[in-house]
């Protein structure tokens, strides 16, 4: 077993879920990914499988740290996804969304870039079914819309490996940085995953519209698995640190003035993946373990707000501020944990999102860059005023 | 709203329900955020920057920020608002 690329535990058991009766699949969907994560554990650094095909050496199966922190995260996610997604006997989602997590988790794990690529386009084709899933007319235009867009970066990611290819006769996923055609058609196809400014429009247009547990499941692995690929491909980019402190600027404005609070959840997820591209742009160790660690609190505090949303809108039918409040009295849980996630990304003291973002700021301020700095300074605080203050208070309070 | 509709009219009377409690919460806010400027000039600071040494630089930047991100916002939304049934127009 030790020479399984981890992901393939999900992709491969996903395929046996229609076959199970619903009783058993709720129990076999929750050990896939504690099987998993027991795999990724066991997998010894420095792990390398390869195989023969075409005249390439492909590298099916990588472990090193930064492979194993996604790995143990990304299992962690596809485990509570899950069980957020107990009530839910909808065999579409129950097979997409354990193929989907497989195929982020096998990206991963993925020692070359063809073998990226197809984990990559795996991860595309798999997820959408979690926006049709809401079965609505608009939910099929913005899952096609959302499709074209990832199939778009998965196409522009294999020209960019071929090109890469041609001009160093390697597919090896190791450092690649800018200034090639095939190193700039990479960034390219990276940089539409992890939503980078004027290439993001589509995570605020589809995650909104996919189902209750869908949202809380593509929230964690699609712009994460670009963050990974962009740490590994990219780090100490300086141009990054450019795209990244706008990342975490510009959605901030938009959240404030938007009203469907899971797209509010949307623009805050984009603006907390500018930390990771920054912490990815200024490339020192404590910037990169700043990045893998807000990447791995992230995924879980943000998917609990998306959980307290998915809830709200579950039990409510709407997720729109205007018509929403009082919830405090119907729904005291769910308000306990969205206070919780709210805590989380605003960085207050003692809760995750405080320990990894204050990394990546240590980092920027120990490299010097004082705009860069102030304008994470803000959009921190701008995160806490639609996160912290519009979710939980204004809409769950309010009388 | 669908049928998981929760109870709008629950006659129970909750503590928030009252005015004079929501009063109590804020000024008790209040204290602690005065509590916390003040509290700046009593530790030792390992500053990166020299504004932050400022008395309450964190604080007040921070309040300018908000009170400036939503005048911001109230300006884009003149020009960059559309009702929200917009894009779900036919073609």
């Amino acid at each position: 077993m030790s020479d399984i690329n981890p992901g393939l535990i999900l992709v491969v058991g996903a395929v046996l879920v229609p076959l199970l009766p619903q009783t058993l699949r709720r129990w076999y969907l929750l050990a896939l990914p504690i099987i998993g994560f027991v795999h990724v554990h066991t997998l010894a650094d420095g792990t390398s499988v390869t195989m023969e095909a075409l005249g390439l050496t492909f590298e099916v199966l990588r472990v090193d740290a930064l492979s194993r922190v996604w790995g143990y995260i990304f299992n962690i996610a596809a485990f509570l996804s899950m069980l957020f997604a107990w009530h839910d006997k909808d065999t579409m989602q129950q097979v997409s969304a354990p193929i989907y997590a497989g195929a982020a988790i096998g990206a991963v794990f993925a020692g070359d870039l063809v073998t990226l690529f197809v984990y990559w386009e795996l991860t595309a084709i798999s997820s959408v079914f979690l926006i049709w899933a809401s079965r609505t007319e608009r939910a099929y235009k913005t899952g096609m819309r959302y499709l074209l867009i990832q199939v778009g970066s998965g196409v522009i990611l294999l020209a960019g490996v071929l090109v890469w290819y041609t001009q160093t006769g390697s597919i090896d996923f190791g450092k690649i940085g800018i200034g090639t055609l095939g190193g700039n058609l990479i960034l390219i196809a990276f940089g539409i995953k992890c939503a980078f400014p004027l290439l993001h429009n589509w995570l605020q247009d589809a995650y909104p519209e996919a189902t209750v547990t869908g949202t809380v499941i593509l929230s964690a692995f699609t712009t994460k698995l670009a963050v990974y690929a962009l740490a590994r491909g990219y780090a100490g980019t300086e141009l990054l640190i450019y795209i990244g402190v706008t990342m975490t600027a510009f959605p901030i404005f938009y959240a404030v003035i938007e009203n469907d609070l899971r797209r509010v959840l949307a623009y805050s997820l984009n603006n907390q993946l500018g930390f990771m591209v920054v912490g990815i742009g200024v490339g020192t160790e404590l910037a990169l373990n700043g990045t893998a660690s807000h990447a791995f609190s992230h995924i879980l505090y943000k998917a609990l707000l998306f959980m307290s949303m998915g809830a709200v809108l579950y039990r409510t039918g709407t997720c729109k501020g205007s018509e929403l409040g009082g919830l405090y009295k119907s729904m005291p849980w769910t308000t306990g944990f969205c206070i919780i996630g709210a805590a989380s990304i605003s960085a207050f003291p003692l809760f995750s999102g405080f320990v990894s973002k204050s990394m990546i700021m240590t980092a920027v301020a120990a490299d010097h860059r004082w705009f860069v700095w102030a304008v994470l300074l803000f959009a921190s605080a701008g995160v806490f005023h639609h996160s912290g203050i519009k979710i939980p208070l204004l809409r769950v309070f309010r009388p | 709203m669908s049928q998981h509709s929760p109870k709008i009219n629950d006659p129970k009377k909750y503590w928030l329900d009252d005015s004079r409690n929501v009063r109590k919460i804020i000024i008790a806010i209040f204290v602690v955020c005065a509590g916390l400027f003040a509290a700046d000039a009593f530790y030792h600071k390992h500053p990166h920057f020299a504004a932050e040494e400022w008395f309450g630089f964190y604080a007040i930047y921070g309040f300018v920020m908000c009170v400036g991100l939503v005048l911001a916002a109230k300006l884009m939304r003149v020009f960059l608002m559309r009702d929200e049934g917009y894009y779900d127009k036919d073609e």
